[in-house]
């Protein structure tokens, strides 16, 4: 017997000959939260809609408490919902629209005319009651959404991407939000979305989801510090990985990697990565000229050019950055490439765009993949 | 050719929604202006009355001083870049080439002008090219050709980037930033995203409600912004706000029981703008560094005592939200930082916040006082 | 620069002029119609133009010749059969919404295609079936058949309104614990109400304003006003008076029920269209 609240062992899904969700198998204790990360398509949605039993999975089985409840129609499963649409029911003020699970569970007027204003007032919405839910902008909206799942007293709490529409500002300010909300209630909770930032950081656990498997199942920080794979890698950083070719060599001196791309070298990899000769040495590649890419992110690499460098020096070209107020995450093109890099603010106080600069790559901490495989070394 | 945009006392009314309240703007010749603030902020409203698409309820729009308000869009020599790119189903040149067709340009500039735009933006090799091989990048770039081969006075970008992917918004971004400097022409740009006005423009004007909250450089804005709501819509988080005490017998600004700072000049200066013994103290996230034992302050540092309520780590950064006698502060840290101070919720820490980093609020206005 | 600038105002002038004129050819009928309705015969001719003195004769008479029970008839047709069908097409149109039929999408074409069906062609069959049955003549006969006629489309158009609707509305509210019924009658039914007003509004002025059926499949008792419309023929020539008259209290209703939903009806007609 496991501990865990909810367990999935084995789903399988097909809509016609496409295969939606292939062998999920995943379990969640309670109080915890776990997020479903995974781009458009990968089959978080129909997972949440299958564990909330509006719809049946091809075979596999749903336990929960150790129980299968495979049969179990959804109101009978103490599950509540956030769906991606927000599904309001617009035609209904927010009052009626959060009134809604408690009605179907026939709650006398008074016991939910307080829950109601509980639960609006917790999510600063008490002001909107008497609004039509088709009056409202889209954190309200979001709050409303929010409420209506909360209000009821499930067991288990689905979000289905409930902040994708925002603007990136509310968003933030909402997942802050709604984490707060989160630990205060202890609920267990499944939280499907897209963007990584957000997967990082609502959940205790993440299951990667790609093309209806799991890629990887971790802690934020397991899964953020070794992406299993070179996809998720740039994933996760919203595709501003800086990555470097390369093929493994043997020398007298020791193992050396031979860069190709964005710039040719020789580099001993006890001198830059001390960390990764027995990692490589081990793999027994060491000699096979086996290609690789090394990974590094860009808050691991610095520009400033008074600095001592202790990795990898590159020259490249500014063309452009971003300004992050304190930090600002700069973009140089070398060969091809563009690397990316934060940098402190200072670095505005000269016209830096089309500048010849110093970049220091910290080869320590990068993560190395398999150039064919694409899969991480090192991971056993 | 030359132009600066004033707009003067400008409202627009929709129905019973005031969408711009009695705005006043100046835009310099030249200058690349972003016009930031969340959406139904009314910014594209003001866009589209520079435009000449919405005719202001009232105020006046001038050009080099001359009152433009009742001239029609087509008159005004201005052009204006959607959000959606608006393309023709056929070459990329035809579609450069449009604007300057249907205003009778002999043949042989249309064709120098179009090369001219398609050099400078990267497109000479597609010139042939159908529309429906490009990218999306390059369609909006095409969009961008279309508005620059007219020469026109002044341009209006409508969130232009928004369809584009991270990496290519990027770049793109940064390709339209230097082909500013060297068109040198005049760019209002409108959009939501505080970083993407950060990042391109020389001034920004923030928006909300309707009202213009403040205008600067995008420094000015950052380091001091004039409301409460600037503070908080730039930055990733936003400024933290925290109600304070303004005690004048003992010159002291405290949070709840524990004294921030003392100082008799900071206080009679506070005292004399509010007549209030409350004010809204911010800082921003990124000022402030947590520690797990007490230490002396040190010059120029005050350190407050709290408690961590939540830990939120966002791959970059961990933002880490602290209670102090019931208000909440987020400080943000890089990773190694956070790593290295290893601290669990539920766990006391002092914050230490540099003093030339504390802003003073209005508690009733919500503007800046100091 | 400022010639062109000249031109481009005149043309927006010119624009104006013309849609107020197009307005203009739209009304003038209906206000000869209706001042014709209320002149005296004297002057109906003498002064086509102008309402000088009212009259309500041409009323007496209509009423004399059973105009008001003529619309009584068609209130009560109308009234029957937008109901009868809105009824079965709002179940029909869930369910064709929602639920996975098999030949679906035949089985739609099947039932729009019985509306391209010229009515002249079906009447025979169902002019010889309804006498069989007992029904012509009746009022259950004409509703009966205008519920048929009008129910194509009200599916079509219903239909069209709940597929716009998210699928997440009805599961939602299902995982707040609702029944089906609820779901159809509470959520679903309430938020596709500018649909189902709009389907109303087009049933219920091709039922009013039907001819061919009203004509073989009614009787002297239940005959509606477009039929009576077209027996009356004065002893010499037609009395004008009297048929606007008539006319007045046949549109009449149908405007006052426009007039009155309108606000659901512009919300109808252009729901599912903006979105798209």
């Amino acid at each position: 017997m496991s501990d865990y609240f909810l367990e999935l062992r084995n789903i399988k899904k097909r809509y016609g000959d496409k295969t939606v969700l292939d062998n999920i198998s995943l379990g969640l204790r309670r109080g915890e939260t776990l997020s479903l990360l995974g781009p458009p398509g990968s089959g978080k949605t129909t997972l949440l809609k299958i564990i909330a039993g509006l719809e049946r999975q091809d075979s596999g089985d749903i336990l929960m408490d150790g129980k299968v409840i495979n049969d179990l129609p959804p109101y009978q499963r103490g599950v509540a919902m956030v769906f991606e649409t927000l599904a309001l029911y617009t035609h209904m003020t927010v009052y009626e629209n959060i009134a809604s699970p408690l009605i179907a569970a026939k709650l006398p007027k008074e016991v939910m005319d307080k829950k109601i204003r509980e639960i609006a007032k917790f999510l600063k919405i008490e002001h909107l009651l008497e609004r039509k839910a088709d009056k409202l902008s889209g954190g309200e909206r979001q709050r409303v959404a929010l409420a209506r799942a909360l209000v009821k007293d499930a067991e288990l709490y689905l979000f289905d991407e409930p902040f994708i529409n925002l603007d990136a500002k509310i968003r933030s300010a909402l997942r802050t939000e709604f984490k707060k909300l989160k630990t205060t209630l202890g609920k267990t909770s499944i939280f499907a979305t897209p963007d990584p930032i957000e997967a990082l950081a609502l959940s205790d656990y993440i299951a990667v989801l790609y093309n209806g498997r799991i890629l990887q199942y971790g802690t934020p920080i397991e899964i953020y510090d070794k992406p299993i794979n070179l996809w998720l890698a740039r994933y996760l950083t919203g595709n501003m990985l800086n990555e470097l070719y390369g093929r493994v060599v043997s020398q007298e001196n020791g193992v050396a990697i031979e860069l190709t791309s964005p710039v040719k070298r020789k580099i001993l990899v006890k001198d830059y990565a001390p960390n990764y000769v027995d990692i490589i040495k081990e793999l027994g590649v060491a000699g096979t000229q086996q290609e690789i890419v090394i990974t590094i992110k860009p808050s691991q690499s610095t520009i400033e050019s008074s600095q001592e460098c202790s990795g990898l020096e590159i020259e490249a070209e500014i063309i452009g950055y971003e300004n992050h107020g304190s930090e600002i995450l700069v973009f140089a093109r070398i060969n091809d490439t563009v690397l990316k890099i934060y940098s402190s603010r200072d670095i505005l106080n000269r016209d830096i765009i089309g500048a010849k600069n110093k970049i220091c790559l910290d080869l320590t901490k990068a993560v190395i993949y398999d150039k064919r495989t694409g899969r991480v070394l090192g991971d056993t | 050719m030359m132009v600066d945009v004033r707009l003067k006392d400008i409202t627009k009314v929709f129905g019973k929604v005031v969408a711009v309240r009695n705005m006043n703007l100046e835009i310099k010749d030249k200058e690349f202006f972003a016009i930031l603030g969340p959406s139904g902020c009314g910014k594209t409203t003001t866009l589209r009355i520079i435009a000449g698409l919405e005719k202001p309820t009232k105020g006046r729009v001038y050009f080099d001083n001359q009152d433009v308000t009742s001239l029609p869009a087509k008159f005004r020599d201005v052009a204006m870049v959607p959000q959606f790119y608006a393309l023709y189903p056929t070459t990329v040149y035809n579609n450069i080439a449009l604007p300057l067709r249907s205003r009778g340009v002999s043949k042989e500039e249309v064709k120098q002008r179009v090369r001219e735009v398609a050099e400078l933006l990267g497109l000479t090799e597609k010139l042939h090219l159908h529309i429906d091989k490009l990218s999306i990048g390059d369609k909006q770039k095409v969009s961008l050709a279309r508005a620059i081969v007219r020469k026109p006075k002044l341009y209006l970008l409508d969130e232009p980037l928004t369809i584009l992917d991270p990496v290519t918004r990027i770049i793109i971004r940064s390709e339209l930033k230097s082909l500013q400097r060297r068109i040198k022409q005049t760019i209002i740009y409108v959009t939501h995203d505080q970083i993407e006005a950060m990042s391109l423009a020389d001034r920004i004007a923030v928006m909300n409600m309707g009202v213009i909250e403040q205008v600067g450089t995008p420094y000015e804005i950052y380091d001091k912004p004039s409301s409460r709501f600037v503070g908080w819509f730039i930055g990733e988080p936003g400024m933290n706000f925290l109600e304070a005490e303004v005690d004048k017998h003992s010159s002291a600004i405290k949070l709840g029981s524990q004294e921030v700072l003392q100082s008799k000049t900071l206080v009679s200066k506070l005292v004399e703008k509010t007549n209030n013994n409350k004010v809204v103290i911010g800082v921003r996230p990124e000022y402030i560094y947590l520690e797990k034992n007490p230490r002396e302050a040190g010059n120029g540092y005050t350190i407050v005592k709290g408690v961590v309520e939540l830990i939120e780590f966002t791959g970059t950064h961990y933002i880490v939200l602290v209670g102090i006698d019931g208000r909440e502060v987020k400080v943000k840290m890089n990773v190694e930082d956070y790593r290295r101070l290893n601290i669990a919720p539920k766990e006391n820490v002092y914050l230490r916040i540099p003093l030339d980093k504390i802003l003073f609020f209005d508690p009733v206005s919500e503007k800046r006082i100091l | 620069m400022v010639e062109s600038l000249l031109l481009y105002k005149l043309k927006k002038y010119l624009r104006v002029a013309v849609l107020v004129f197009l307005i203009l050819a739209y009304l003038s009928p209906l206000y000869w119609i209706f001042t014709t309705a209320f002149k005296t015969r004297a002057e109906m001719f003498s002064n086509p133009f102008y309402l000088t003195q009212v009259t309500l004769e041409n009323f007496e008479e209509a009423a004399r010749y059973g105009a008001f029970d003529a619309i009584k008839n068609s209130v009560i047709i109308t009234v029957g059969g937008v109901g009868l069908a809105l009824l079965l097409s709002v179940f029909a149109a869930y369910a064709f919404s929602r639920y996975a039929i098999r030949g679906k999408n035949i089985l739609m074409f099947y039932i729009l295609s019985t509306r391209m069906m010229p009515p002249i062609a079906l009447v025979i069959p169902i002019f010889v079936m309804f006498q069989k049955l007992g029904l012509k003549g009746t009022y259950t006969g004409l509703i009966l058949m205008y519920a048929t006629v009008s129910l194509p489309f009200s599916i079509w158009m219903i239909k069209s309104f709940i597929d716009d609707i998210p699928k997440d509305i009805d599961q939602a509210a299902i995982l707040d614990g609702h029944s089906l019924t609820y779901v159809l009658f509470k959520i679903v039914i309430p938020m596709v109400l500018p649909g189902i007003v709009a389907s109303m509004v087009f049933s219920a002025i091709t039922i009013w304003n039907e001819f061919v059926f009203a004509l073989l499949l009614s009787s002297i008792d239940t005959r509606p006003t477009s039929v009576l419309l077209s027996s009356i023929r004065g002893e010499r020539g037609f009395n004008w008076g009297r048929i606007a008259a008539i006319e007045v209290v046949y549109i009449l209703p149908i405007i006052i029920f426009v007039f009155l939903v309108q606000k659901h009806l512009l919300r109808g007609l252009t729901f599912g269209t903006v979105r798209r």
